[in-house]
């Protein structure tokens, strides 16, 4: 008698799959639909582990896009401070699917917002992007400026896309109740002010989440038809949770979050995939957790085992594992601090 | 009150000591000592019980005292050159970049198809900033500063001179772009500005290129190049202008000190 089990491959058996295999290379664990060639013109946003992804594909002779490349004599240090060289334009970091499909409303519209300019001080922040200028600008009127020239450049990229790898971490965000728009950071935190009759911590649902990440696929497809998603879900936690709870189980719900809605949402479709980044960084099947002695950061083998997995099943040769001092993603670290100091 | 000044320099000290010889006259009250090695050579020193003690030959042979410099025997010191030039750090970046506060932004129809980047002016500050602590110069101000609590002086490296403006190299052509868009006269500025900053975090005091030996906000003018054949540095009149500068900076810091 036959069942669906008789005829599953190996990959399908724990036993196999998992207990007496390699543990530093699982066969058949991503197997993309997305197609990623040496030519292909690839795009990474997001938060974590793509920027490393970026690294690696870029190290193996890939073609990875940048929109905003920092100029040719601007320090590394420099560059890495102002947001330059970490994604493939001047993101800052996108944590969730919310954030992903605002900015694509953004571009699409060259919307500019005059309230979206917070203050630190003397010093002005873009309220959607607020840690990539560690210093703030001299006037809201260069933070418009620059905001639209990130709008447009992103436009343009997007137009040469033909793969995007998004990697985010979080569900958790920060919304204006009466435009439903939502920031990366809490008002207040690095700038702004939090006013509880506008602002409000919102979590998305994973029904929220699949809705984003269909508005984002059909906002994708505006500037480019044949545009392909790969999803993955970066490790890094939350430093902070606005739900009042726990913020390890706010955590360990968000990645759940995510985690379900990305493959379901990969199964749906044939020009989106869903990475296991998750998985691989963070079980112990895999070998993991390969994540820093505090939970927040991904190890540099970690990286490697990642970027080894992503390059392989798309024929690319493995490249060396980055050094840990630079895994540092400056923007991220600041608003950790930031955080990190308000704990009672 | 004798003033006792110590400057150590690249090749472009030269031009100070080639004043001082022509004019010894010139500074009453002011003793002063004039070291002019090559390249990054102020760096092959190190600090030694109040010593300036060179690190190589080649230096050891610049300084007045084979054995080093007693830096206690100075009431201020100069730095001359070190490589810091807007023709290298500012112009550098000009070829790759635009930023606020450039007047040639307003000229722009679509900033994102522009070849440069556009960058916040802030990065471009932070950008100048790093790139000019790396060189010798601060390094060696640095060093300095780390041995003394005496005023320290950094003097500009003379600009590009106008007679070396024909167009044979990227860094000399972006200068010239520079001009023609009218974006000189706000990099000058700027460049003063951020040197000043970035040499203030170690107590070091920039002077600027001296107004009148400015062709334009970015060159030197043609009557101070060294010969015909050396453009790259500056002559024995543009030496005097310049410890006229710094003999009166010192004083004044002196003076503001006591």
């Amino acid at each position: 008698m036959t069942h669906p089990l008789s005829e599953a491959g190996p990959s399908a058996f724990w036993s196999r799959a998992v207990a007496r295999a390699d543990r530093a290379r699982f066969l058949d664990l991503y197997r993309p639909k997305v197609s990623l060639a040496r030519r292909t013109p690839t795009a990474f946003a997001g938060a974590g582990i793509g920027r490393h992804l970026a690294a690696a594909l870029k190290a193996a002779g890939g073609q990875v896009l940048d929109a905003e490349p920092a100029p040719e004599a601007m320090p590394r240090s420099v560059a890495e401070a102002h947001g330059y060289g970490t994604w493939s334009a001047r993101f800052g970091t996108l944590h969730t699917t919310r954030q992903v499909r605002q900015l694509l409303d953004d571009v699409a519209a060259g919307r500019v917002e005059p309230s979206l300019v917070w203050s630190r001080g003397r010093r002005h922040v873009d309220a959607l992007r607020p840690l990539v200028d560690p210093r703030g600008l001299a006037s809201a009127d260069e933070v418009l400026l620059h905001r639209d020239y990130h709008l447009e450049k992103v436009s343009r990229l997007l137009q040469r896309t033909e793969v995007l790898v998004l990697t985010l971490d979080r569900v958790e965000t920060w919304a204006d109740r009466a435009s439903g728009r939502v920031f990366p950071v809490c008002p207040g935190v690095v700038a702004g002010q939090f006013d509880p009759n506008r602002h409000h911590a919102l979590t998305l649902r994973y029904a929220d989440v699949v809705t984003d990440l269909i508005e984002i696929r059909r906002g994708l497809k505006r500037f480019r038809e044949d545009l392909r998603l790969v999803l993955g879900v970066s490790p890094e936690p939350l430093p902070a949770t606005g739900t009042g709870g726990h913020v390890l189980t706010a955590e360990t719900r968000g990645k759940a979050t995510l985690r379900a809605a990305f493959e379901d949402f990969a199964a749906h479709y044939p020009d989106v995939d869903y990475l296991p980044a998750l998985e691989v960084l963070t079980t112990e099947a895999c070998g993991g957790p390969f994540m820093d002695r505090h939970g927040r950061m991904v190890t540099p083998d970690g990286v490697a085992r990642i970027s080894d997995l992503f390059l392989s099943a798309h024929g690319f040769d493995p490249v060396p594992a980055p050094k840990a001092a630079d895994l540092l993603d400056t923007g991220t670290a600041r608003e950790i601090q930031a955080l990190d100091a308000l704990a009672p | 009150m004798t003033l006792k000044l110590a400057i150590l320099g690249n090749t472009h000290a030269h031009a100070l000591q080639a004043a001082q010889d022509r004019t010894p006259g010139r500074w009453t009250g002011v003793d002063m000592t004039i070291v002019a090695t090559h390249g990054a050579q102020l760096l092959q020193t190190r600090i030694e019980d109040g010593l300036l003690v060179p690190t190589s030959p080649e230096v050891a042979l610049a300084l007045p005292e084979e054995d080093g410099l007693d830096l206690e025997a100075y009431d201020a010191f100069a730095i001359v050159g070190g490589q810091v030039a807007p023709s290298r750090q500012m112009v550098m970046l000009y070829r790759g970049a635009r930023w606020p506060g450039l007047p040639s932004l307003f000229d722009v129809p679509d900033l994102a198809a522009m070849p440069e980047t556009l960058i916040p002016g802030e990065a471009a500050r932070a950008a100048i900033i790093e790139m000019v602590r790396t060189e010798p110069g601060p390094q060696f101000a640095r060093m300095l500063r780390a041995a003394t609590e005496k005023p320290i002086f950094y003097l500009s490296q003379p600009r590009l001179n106008v007679l070396g403006c024909d167009g044979r190299n990227g860094h000399v052509r972006a200068l010239m772009r520079a001009d023609r868009s009218g974006d000189s006269a706000a990099l000058a500025d700027m460049f003063d500005d951020w040197v000043g900053d970035a040499l203030d975090e170690d107590e070091v005091i920039w002077l600027p290129q001296p107004g009148p030996t400015l062709a334009t906000p970015l060159t030197t003018r043609a009557r101070f190049a060294a010969s015909r054949k050396d453009i790259v540095h500056a002559n024995a009149i543009y030496g005097r202008i310049v410890l006229d500068q710094l003999v009166q900076a010192a004083r004044s810091e002196l003076r503001a000190a006591a």
